[in-house]
């Protein structure tokens, strides 16, 4: 390795390099920090109840499945407290705004 | 070659005291920080260190995880934001020397 001559490159490159640095440390630390009272607070000892939080999970936060979750909503009944017809999840609101449109015609 | 890099740290700690005492590695710092905000660094970085802390729950300490984001951060630096903070310390070398 050949000595480079101090250039304002180089001593511009090295006090990005330091502020980099510092900025990763930091960030680190919060990193760490925030597992550390997340673990805490939840009381997991091996984090399995945080892989929902990952991209691309297919679970949401409480850790129940997102598919499963959306056809049991969707596949659930609603009695429409205006004409007492029980209404599908999926089609209650389509239902809700021409029902109440009816009765005030 | 030591000779070279502490004659390269004198050099750095020097205009390292001016630029914190005039206020201006506290402004490009902050310019720094917000580009890689806005270029989703952060983000990334957060994304790696939560997955390295689960793949190896209560094993990590600060120096491994340190280590281990280190080299990840400086290459997922975009390009532009590199050249724009070099920009901006260079202009401020040039107008301490003038």
């Amino acid at each position: 390795m050949t000595d480079q001559p101090i250039t304002f490159q180089v001593v511009a490159e090295s006090l990005l390099k330091d502020m980099l640095e510092n900025i990763v440390r930091q960030h680190t630390l919060v990193n760490i920090a925030n597992r550390i009272s997340i673990q805490k607070t939840v009381g997991s000892a091996n984090g399995s109840s945080f892989s929902n939080t990952l991209v691309g999970s297919n679970r949401d936060i409480f850790g129940q499945d997102k598919q499963k979750l959306k056809s049991t909503e969707t596949a659930r009944y609603f009695q429409c407290e205006n004409c007492s017809r029980k209404i599908a999840g999926a089609r209650f609101a389509q239902h809700i705004s021409k029902c109440l449109e009816r009765r005030k015609r | 070659m030591a000779k070279h890099e502490d004659e390269l740290d004198q050099i750095k700690s020097q205009i390292q005291e001016h630029l914190v005492s005039s206020g201006n590695y506290d402004a490009i710092n902050k310019q720094l920080k917000l580009q890689l905000y806005e270029a989703g660094w952060f983000d990334k970085m957060s994304q790696i260190a939560n997955r390295e802390l689960l793949e190896n729950e209560g094993t990590r300490n600060f120096d491994q995880l340190y280590a281990f984001m280190k080299p990840k951060a400086e290459e997922l630096v975009p390009a532009k934001v590199k050249e724009d903070i070099l920009e901006k310390i260079k202009a401020y070398l040039n107008d301490i020397i003038e």
